[in-house]
């Protein structure tokens, strides 16, 4: 039997690779750089502080569209990370192999998150950088936690959906019906697990007030009236709970192909 | 089926032999046993209390679609757990124990490959996943699909490859660790008639090497020449099991053909009438007959004196519904009832 940490490498190691060649990440990559280059050539046009100028209407439509793109990204990779091999017919070959379930889906959703993550964190650097440079000498301490644990939640809650339907189509109908609507009717601590929840913020951070305040200054989320530090522990606490779920249903799963 | 001993499952246990068992000879415990088995989805019942064990050499799983013969490989691999009953590979249970899984190679049904991987990729990845290092499995992918004569093919990207090819790269991955157990779900399916001979030669060499190989395959006449033994399943239940000509010995019912080639069909249905256990005669044309016979070997050895004595010439002699192919066609439509 292969140790616990070997398995959980490996497994880790062979997820990146395939979705770093994956045709998806291809049309991810595509639809990234042509949204970068849009962006840039939209922020140089106008100028310097292109929030006040270009006002509510543009950056409402910027963060929606992001926001979006955000989800389907990663909607699409944390599915991936316990379906892809079922979908793709090859679960057989890792299932069968002496290597401890819970390494196998834990490296996984481990490379899931990171892959993910340096997405999101790629995005939030460039809007800080073109968009809002005067914040980004405080960008490492405040909007970057929130990036890195958003995106930790959304692979790990899109990850444990898939292990209860393999229809990306299905997913994405769950999260907007029966997860976003009923969140936005929850109180502020149970409602920042929400995506549109977090572009709010960030819509209101970046005209209104600073979107990178230092953390844990309270202020960052204030415009959404929920202290920082307390936004990240939900999330936090989220994220490891969808997480051990996952680990748990894995170890129980059986393919159906 | 009448006369034929009933198994506890229902199924009718054919094999006269003692099953063959390691745990006789103290070298430990068989390869694959299931006891009472039963697994279910939803409503269909894919196994029923299947009770089986499946020792050295090279066992054939035969069974019409829909059988079950996927579902008891997917419990044998540690893909499924059963519902019901207890199933062990060298006494460990392959969904609890990853040392069980470790003993196995499997290799699945179907084309599916990660394509973005060159095959040695795949193979090498795979030996690295049972355990081996990566130098070790590197080498030892190079060999096994070089040994199957995938040559400078094994270094392309797998979605180039044909069926055929991507049949070569499963079983190499399946065999790359050197298993004790190997399993192997329709591995002829689309590979060449020259591969094939490649693939069946290779099983042998393994299984007298010692390895334990299971093959589930559609193509009976393959199963036939190259298993020692064979597990038929029927409805998720236990047909049969043993070597091919046992089953067929104890099918009393259905009478044995011995086809004879003669110039003199008529002198020689004659003389075969008489001979004990013939129970009819059927002349198919101008030189062919066939005897139907509950008891072959009295008809084998009259054959001499029918020649030698009564001067008919027989130019050939077969027994067309002695294989894998008729022994399934009886049994499956017998069970049908």
């Amino acid at each position: 039997m292969i140790a616990w940490r070997t398995a959980f490498a490996l497994m880790a190691k062979h997820f990146l690779r395939s979705v770093v060649a994956s045709r998806k990440t291809l049309v991810f990559a595509i639809f990234w750089g042509l949204a970068a280059v849009v962006f840039v050539a939209g922020a140089a046009a106008v100028g310097e502080d292109i929030g006040a100028r270009l006002g509510l209407y543009f950056l409402f439509l910027y963060t929606c569209v992001g926001g979006v793109a955000l989800q389907f990204t990663a909607q699409a990779y944390g599915l991936a990370v316990s379906t892809e091999e079922e979908d793709t017919g090859t679960a057989a070959y890792l299932l069968t192999r002496p290597l401890p379930r819970d390494a196998i889906i834990g490296g996984r959703l481990l490379a899931g998150v990171l892959f993910v993550a340096a997405t999101f964190l790629v995005l939030d650097l460039l809007v800080t950088a073109l968009l809002l440079p005067e914040q980004w000498s405080s960008v490492f301490a405040a909007s970057v936690p929130i990036v890195l644990l958003s995106a930790t939640w959304y692979v790990t809650f899109f990850s444990l959906l898939g292990l209860f339907t393999r229809h990306s189509l299905l997913a994405g109908l769950f999260y907007v019906l029966l997860w976003e609507q009923p969140l936005s009717m929850m109180p502020i601590p149970i409602k920042v697990v929400s995506i549109k929840f977090h572009l709010m913020c960030a819509i209101e951070g970046m005209i209104t007030g600073p979107f990178n305040q230092p953390f844990p200054g309270d202020e960052m989320l204030e415009v959404c009236d929920m202290p920082a530090s307390q936004a990240l522990l939900v999330v936090a606490i989220a994220s490891v709970a969808a997480a051990a779920f996952c680990i748990v249903r894995f170890r129980r799963y059986q393919p159906t192909t | 089926m009448e006369g034929l001993p009933h198994g506890k499952n229902g199924g009718v246990r054919m094999n006269a032999a003692k099953p063959i068992s390691s745990d006789a000879a103290g070298v430990g415990p068989e390869p694959v046993a299931f006891c009472g088995v039963s697994r279910g989805f939803g409503q269909i019942l894919a196994l029923n209390e299947l009770s089986v064990t499946v020792g050295s050499g090279i066992t054939g799983l035969v069974g019409p679609n829909g059988a079950g013969k996927t579902t008891f490989i997917n419990l044998l691999v540690g893909m499924l757990r059963p519902s019901q009953g207890t199933v062990r590979v060298f006494g460990a249970d392959p969904w609890e124990d990853a040392s069980a899984r470790a003993k196995v190679g499997y290799c699945p049904d179907g084309e599916r490959l990660w394509d973005w991987m060159t095959g040695v990729d795949i193979v090498a990845t795979l030996g690295v996943f049972s355990g081996m290092t990566q130098a070790d499995a590197k080498s030892a992918a190079t060999g096994a699909l070089a040994c199957l004569d995938m040559g400078s093919a094994s270094l392309r990207p797998a979605r180039e490859y044909s069926k055929g090819m991507r049949q070569k790269v499963k079983l190499a991955q399946a065999m790359i660790h050197r298993p004790s157990l190997l399993v192997l779900d329709e591995p002829l399916n689309g590979v060449d008639p020259l591969s094939r001979v490649q693939i069946l030669s290779k099983l042998r060499d393994l299984a007298a090497a010692g390895t334990a190989v299971l093959v589930s395959s559609h193509v009976l006449h393959e199963l036939d020449v190259v298993a020692d033994q064979v597990v038929l399943i029927h409805r998720g239940r236990l047909l049969a099991r043993g070597p091919v000509a046992d089953i067929r010995t104890l099918m009393d019912e259905h009478p044995h053909t011995v086809r004879l080639v003669t110039p003199k069909p008529r002198h020689a249905a004659r003389a075969l009438v008489g001979i004990d256990g013939v129970v009819g005669i059927q002349i198919r044309d101008d030189e062919t007959l066939d005897a139907l016979t509950r008891n072959p070997s009295a008809v084998y050895a009259a054959l001499p004196s029918i020649t030698l004595d009564e001067g008919i010439p027989i130019r050939s002699v077969s027994s067309p519904d002695s294989g894998l192919e008729a022994v399934f066609r009886y049994l499956v439509k017998e069970d049908s009832r």
